[in-house]
């Protein structure tokens, strides 16, 4: 789905390149030079206020919204650049879709939930939105759970269902890239795991980018991880090179737990 | 914690008893006020039985039992409404003690009036002039039989009085209009309005002769009525309006009684200057007033409030316009009926007239330049703005920031994340503030008073006449009619009962105007799927 234009998975569809991020005088990312490849997951790690969330968000420029916020350095979406001056955010936002660590479902019904996206990008065709909304929903693992209950809130749902319905929201629009800010830490184990099982369903169709504290999460959902320390990129690579064999001692100390 | 020294204070109970005793204070403080009111609101609309006081000293009188309490004298005194004005040196009510009662009884035969002047007559209905003779059916079917002859004969004239009356009103405008500026080329227009006038008048002096002629007849049918000490007094039949026998009621009686004067009070005009009759054209114009406040206060306060909270930023300028809106929440309200009768009669009402109808200015006759329904309105509108703005203001600020940045990561717009996700979450609360605003706004007079409500005005602003919504015209108001009744009337006594009922009355329509937002804000919140208020 993600492929169009007959660019193979593995090929690198995000591309950082000496990129430095700052909140007004508060300098959060350093030099990251980083290649994301299509269609595959990549888990980004590291102690916590290292600049994930704000390289996560550099991607569907986010960041905009916070007052000073600004990047400097090369960052491209299918070798266009991501920060350029004419460049249509919506449009942006449309192939780069994001799944909070808090489920923010709106309180509306079910459908208009899933529909959201594209309501806003002006699709009123009935047809067209029914299909999407069937369609997301059965991504999500979640249209057999809830299909009687389309047009009741969703705010009746359960933790566990708002994420997997703000995925569902996120695959309406048919973005080629899903952020995924910590998806799981507000989620029961349960929960946790069919969100995991729901990450390797949507592998190959969409590019992933997952942020994560739990080590084994990024070991079973991922087949690449980043490693981010104090703002800088330390480490990339395979997942499981990584873990097994990190090039890196800062690494090493962070897997084996002498710092978080 | 519980058992040690100083535990009371310390575990809290001493806090949570002083905030109990806080509500519990602010509790009575609306107690009192609206059980009196409730109180004397339904001793003024329940038929109680006449009682025949004879005193100690010889008098004797009918009267109805309102109110009783202890002298300061320790005695236990006796309030009873007596009614006849004409007869009593216009006192509607006497206190008598108790000691001074000889005996009391409830003559079947006592007949309670309710008549166009001079307020109730108590007493009894002499048939033929005979004492003791006059029974209820004969008088209903006298009354009934009195009214189909009026209704046939003198109605039809009194309607074409009324409608010759503004037949000769827009007339004499249209002649001014013509004659304006005085060498307008519209000459022949003039002569034909003026021969117009001239036969209008014609017609209207006739009729009322032919009118005068016939109502003499009507007042000429009298009835003889004797009051308790046996003063006789001649009334006319067209004076009297109800003609009840309290003593002959049983409960369900009293009860459909009872519901009758509360539609009379709903739906009737008021009589005797304010003091008797009913409080529709009131009612009426408090309900269109606060609609009409609404109505150009709401939309305006929302979009302030938007744009103050989304769009303004944070910069000096922004931060002045919040503090200038807080302000002015606290701005007295007879300062804002000032700017509303400076601002919109002289300055925007002036201007339209002299824009619109320059010959009626010249001639001193106002039309938007004098006080009406849509200057209150706007001015009661400007009053409740601040509160609007400041309400939206906050429950934009309360809808959380992930619901906002989740509708924009999904490609919508600011707009579109306003429109569709933000605005509806802070509608509830919107409303709130909007409830409140509303309801100081109800109860407001200070402003009305310079602005258009008066106390007797028998045309309404909305009517069946073309264009039906009459927006310049004055109207009464429910508060200002409590201020006009209490402090204002000839006969403050007489008015009391009214003025309790008016206010019951306002406290019920500002109550069903909080319910129905209530309601309104409620069902919005289960749209959303939230529970609780
Ligand atoms: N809006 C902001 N304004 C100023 N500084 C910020 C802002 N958001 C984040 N920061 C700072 O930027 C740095 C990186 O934050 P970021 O949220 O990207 O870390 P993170 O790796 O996502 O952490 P966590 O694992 O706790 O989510 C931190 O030092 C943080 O304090
Ligand atoms: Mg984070």
């Amino acid at each position: 789905m993600g492929d169009e234009g007959g660019a193979a998975t593995g090929e690198a569809i995000v591309e950082a390149r000496d990129l430095n991020f700052y909140y007004g005088a508060k300098q959060a990312l350093f030099e990251i030079t980083l290649a994301v490849r299509r269609g595959i997951v990549t888990a980004l790690v590291g102690p916590s206020g290292c600049g994930k969330s704000t390289f996560l968000r550099c991607l569907n420029r986010m960041n905009d919204l916070v007052d000073g916020a600004r990047a400097v350095g090369g960052l491209t979406l299918d070798g266009e650049e991501i920060n350029a001056g004419g460049r249509d955010v919506i449009e942006l936002r449309r192939r780069v879709g994001m799944v909070f660590q808090k489920p923010n479902p709106f309180p509306k019904s079910i459908y208009e939930n899933v529909v959201y996206g594209l309501r806003v990008a002006g699709v009123r065709d009935r047809g067209r939105l029914d299909a999407a909304c069937e369609e997301s929903l059965r991504r999500a693992a979640l249209w057999e759970e809830i299909k009687d209950r389309l047009r009741e809130s969703a705010l009746g749902l359960s933790g566990g269902q708002h994420q997997r319905l703000c995925i569902a929201r996120a695959v309406a629009v048919k973005p080629e890239i899903i952020l995924m800010d910590e998806p799981c830490s507000a989620l029961d184990p349960r929960s946790t795991l069919k969100i995991e099982e729901l990450v390797a369903e949507l592998r190959g169709d969409y590019t992933i980018i997952i942020v994560t504290h739990n080590l084994q999460q990024a070991a079973r959902v991922s087949e690449r991880t980043a490693f981010f320390y104090e703002g800088r990129l330390v480490e990339e690579g395979e997942t499981g090179r990584l873990f097994t064999n990190p090039a890196r001692r800062e690494t090493e100390d962070y897997l084996t737990g002498r710092f978080s | 914690m519980a058992g040690g020294n100083g535990g009371f204070a310390r575990d809290g109970k001493f806090w949570i008893t002083l905030f109990g005793a806080a509500l519990a204070f602010i509790l009575l403080m609306l107690a009192v006020p609206g059980y009196l009111i409730v109180k004397n609101s339904l001793a003024a609309l329940w038929p109680a039985p006449l009682e025949r006081v004879r005193l100690r000293d010889g008098g004797v009188f009918l009267g109805r039992r309102v109110n009783s309490d202890l002298s300061p004298g320790g005695q236990v005194r006796i309030q009873y409404k007596v009614g006849n004005r004409e007869l009593n040196a216009s006192a509607d009510f006497r206190w008598v003690r108790e000691l001074d009662i000889a005996g009391i009884d409830f003559p079947e035969q006592a007949v309670a009036l309710t008549r166009s002047e001079n307020g109730d007559f108590f007493g009894f209905w002499l048939e033929d002039g005979e004492a003791g003779t006059g029974r209820p059916e004969t008088l209903a079917l006298k009354l009934e039989d009195y009214r189909r002859r009026r209704e046939a004969e003198a109605e039809p004239p009194r309607r074409r009085l009324i409608e010759l009356g503004e037949r000769w009103r827009e007339t004499n405008l249209a002649i001014l209009k013509a004659a304006y500026p005085a060498e307008s080329p519209e000459g022949r227009r003039l002569a034909g309005l003026l021969a117009d006038e001239a036969e209008i008048k014609a017609e209207s002096e006739r009729i009322l002769g032919v009118f005068n002629g016939i109502r003499e007849d009507f007042l000429a049918e009298r009835e003889t009525f004797a009051a308790a000490d046996s003063t006789r007094t001649l009334l006319p039949l067209d004076f009297i309006l109800e003609a009840i026998w309290p003593n002959r009621l049983g409960f369900f009686g009293r009860l459909a009684q009872f519901f009758r004067n509360v539609r009379g009070l709903i739906l009737d005009y008021p009589r005797s200057a304010n003091t008797e009759g009913g409080l529709f054209p009131a009612i009426f114009g408090t309900v269109l007033l606060v609609f009409l406040m609404a109505v150009s206060a709401f939309p305006l306060g929302v979009a302030a409030g938007v744009y103050i909270q989304e769009y303004a930023g944070n910069g000096f300028l922004s931060r002045l316009a919040r503090v200038a809106v807080n302000n002015l929440a606290g701005v007295p309200s007879i300062v804002y009926g000032i700017f509303g009768l400076g601002f919109f009669i002289y300055g925007v009402g002036g201007g339209l007239d002299s824009l619109l109808y320059p010959e009626r200015v010249a001639a001193g006759i106002n039309t938007f330049g004098g006080g009406g329904m849509l200057w209150s309105s706007l001015t009661l509108g400007l009053l409740t703005l601040p509160v609007v703005i400041v309400a939206t203001a906050e429950a934009l600020a309360t809808v959380p920031s992930e619901i906002r940045q989740g509708s924009l990561a999904l490609g919508a717009t600011r707009f579109q994340t306003l429109w569709r996700v933000v605005i509806p979450l802070a509608a509830p609360g919107i409303l709130t503030g909007f409830i409140l605003a509303m309801a100081r706004a109800a109860g407001e007079v200070a402003p009305l008073m310079l602005t258009g409500a008066v106390k007797s005005a028998h045309l309404l602003p909305l009517d069946a006449e073309w264009p039906f919504l009459h927006p310049e015209r004055k109207f009464m108001h429910l508060g200002f009619h409590i201020y006009d009744m209490g402090f204002q009337s000839p006969n403050v006594e007489a008015s009391k009962p009214l003025v309790y009922l008016t206010a019951l009355v306002l406290l019920i329509l500002v109550f069903a105007m909080n319910l129905a937002a209530i309601c309104l804000r409620q069902r919005l919140r289960n749209r959303q799927g939230m529970k609780g208020l």
